[in-house]
């Protein structure tokens, strides 16, 4: 038998997967002792390689830019800390981490030079953004690269603004927790983000709208789809469960209790399906094997305002709280790069170590999830929420992949069935 | 320098290498690549000459005197093209 074979099960079924071999099947328990003849030959092709660690020189997809961690808004669950004033990254350093990145994409023979925007908020450091974008575009046009922006954002500007953002940017990943008293509660600011997703709809960029989702909108989210696709038309519309903080205790604001979501998740996407919106839950794309599911591992580079690379987003202190250096080197305003080797393989060997996953199904979808938020060395091995929304979203996508919708139906209308799923601490075909 | 505007008659698209510049009265097509579209785009979001003097330097690696004279001459050139007005 295929040594990476896993089964989870469903009633009085199991849900066999195989995810080096892109084989799913909906089996009863004899069958799962003995694989019917035609499974049996799916599982014996060569499977794929397991995903492992980069390796060779540093290859990143894109270039991440924090032009600033400061930003005008103070979201409730926001744990960054950030105020409105900060500091600012310097104009030169911003246009010396362009080139680099216009450098690398050429040499490497890519056709695009990809440049990623995160904060704070972006545009509470305006020149450098402004900055950023036109010597993208400029260097891009010299060496004949396409310029491909993207900006994580939460809309709170004035309309000349919206309009350049809609203008210049390819994707705009826009955050929006859904109606007024939701979004207000949670972020602030609902008619200025609204007004920003109008303009942005109305321009050519790809809008995704990021969804947080808590306790309190948790029952909204098929309702909050039709609104949004209704009003806004998004070209996709990401969830993500709500990451406790001390500002949203303080606040009485909790994350969403993981079988209700994954329930409502489901409807959510239906519904998102039905008006041509992509649903996105990043942790369960099951399309190809992974070790990561998020910049860590993946050789990006994120340059901070202060000219540290970084592979993550995150401040430098939640990784140090959780005794992780996340840090790849620096970078100067005169382009001097400093990229030191052991520091990009130690950051690469990471993400291959998650003990809590070896037995997991989804351990190359999922890939563990956040490494500082979630799969961060020394981490419970028990299954926490998001392993269990994780677990049950993943299996009701492969169910609704071999046209079992009505069983994910059922599944996630029974605790009890859910529970029983989610919470098996191995998944492994044969193990003993 | 004072403030500028896009005269009224002129519209313009944004696309990968600059920005296009179409006459609404006459249907000339003018095409920017950069600097100049970067110019475009921040003067016509209000940023004065200074300012887009001071981003032009890291956007296109000049000095602060010849972005400056860049800034100035480029904006000159669009109002007698009459892209500009004011």
């Amino acid at each position: 038998m295929p040594s990476l074979v896993f089964a989870v099960p469903i009633f009085d079924k199991w849900l066999v997967y195989a995810p080096l071999q892109r084989v799913a099947a909906l089996v009863n328990h004899a069958a799962l002792a003995e694989f019917p003849e035609e499974l049996r030959a799916a599982l014996d092709e060569s499977p794929e390689a397991e995903p492992r660690p980069r390796s060779g020189p540093v290859s990143p997809q894109f270039l991440g830019l924090v032009p600033t961690r400061a930003c005008n808004l103070s979201c409730v669950y926001c744990g960054f800390g950030a105020t409105p004033c900060g500091e600012q990254m310097d104009l030169r350093l911003a246009a010396a981490g362009v080139d680099w990145m216009a450098d690398y994409s050429a040499r490497a023979g890519r056709r695009t030079l990809d440049v990623h925007f995160f904060g704070g908020e972006p545009f509470s450091a305006p020149d450098v953004v402004d900055v950023a974008v036109h010597r993208t575009r400029a260097v891009a046009a010299e060496r004949g690269l396409l310029p491909r922006l993207e900006v994580a954002t939460n809309g709170v500007y004035p309309e000349p603004r919206a309009r350049f953002v809609g203008d210049y940017f390819d994707a705009v990943v826009l955050s929006f927790d859904g109606f007024r008293a939701v979004h207000d509660r949670h972020r602030g600011c609902f008619d200025q983000v609204a007004a920003t997703a109008r303009v942005l709809a109305a321009s050519p960029t790809e809008l995704c709208f990021r969804m947080c989702v808590a306790e309190d909108n948790v029952e909204q989210l098929a309702e909050t789809v039709d609104w949004f696709s209704e009003e806004f038309r998004p070209y996709s519309i990401d969830f993500e469960t709500l990451q406790p903080t001390p500002e949203s205790e303080r606040a009485g604001l909790r994350p969403p209790d993981p079988y209700r979501f994954a329930a409502h998740f489901l409807s959510a996407r239906r519904a998102a399906c039905e008006r041509g919106v992509e649903p996105v839950y990043a942790a369960a794309v099951t399309e190809e094997p992974r070790l990561t599911f998020c910049p860590v591992g993946n050789d990006t580079l994120i340059l901070n305002p202060d000219g540290r690379l970084s592979a993550c987003y995150l401040l430098e202190r939640d990784w140090q709280a959780r005794g992780l250096d996340l840090n790849l080197g620096r970078l100067g305003t005169d382009g001097g790069m400093e990229l030191p080797g052991e520091d990009i393989e130690r950051v690469r060997q990471l993400v291959a170590d998650k003990p809590r996953c070896q037995n997991c199904f989804c351990r190359w979808s999922c890939a563990g999830g956040c490494h500082v938020n979630h799969s961060y060395p020394g981490c419970s091995l028990t299954y926490d929420d998001f392993c269990i929304q994780t677990r049950l979203i993943t299996a009701c996508s492969l169910l609704e992949g071999l046209g079992f919708a009505s069983l994910a139906d059922d599944l996630v209308a029974d605790r009890a069935e859910m529970q029983r799923l989610a919470l098996r601490p191995s998944d492994k075909v044969g193990a003993p | 320098m004072s403030e500028y505007r896009a005269a009224e008659q002129i519209r313009w698209a944004v696309e990968a290498a600059g920005v296009v510049l179409i006459n609404g009265a006459t249907g000339a097509a003018t095409s920017l690549s950069y600097p100049e579209a970067a110019i475009w785009d921040l003067i016509t979001r209000g940023d004065s000459s200074e300012k887009i003097a001071a981003k032009l330097c890291a956007i296109a690696g000049l000095e602060p005197v010849a972005a400056r004279k860049f800034v100035l001459d480029t904006v000159e050139a669009w109002r007698k093209a009459g892209f500009l007005r004011g």
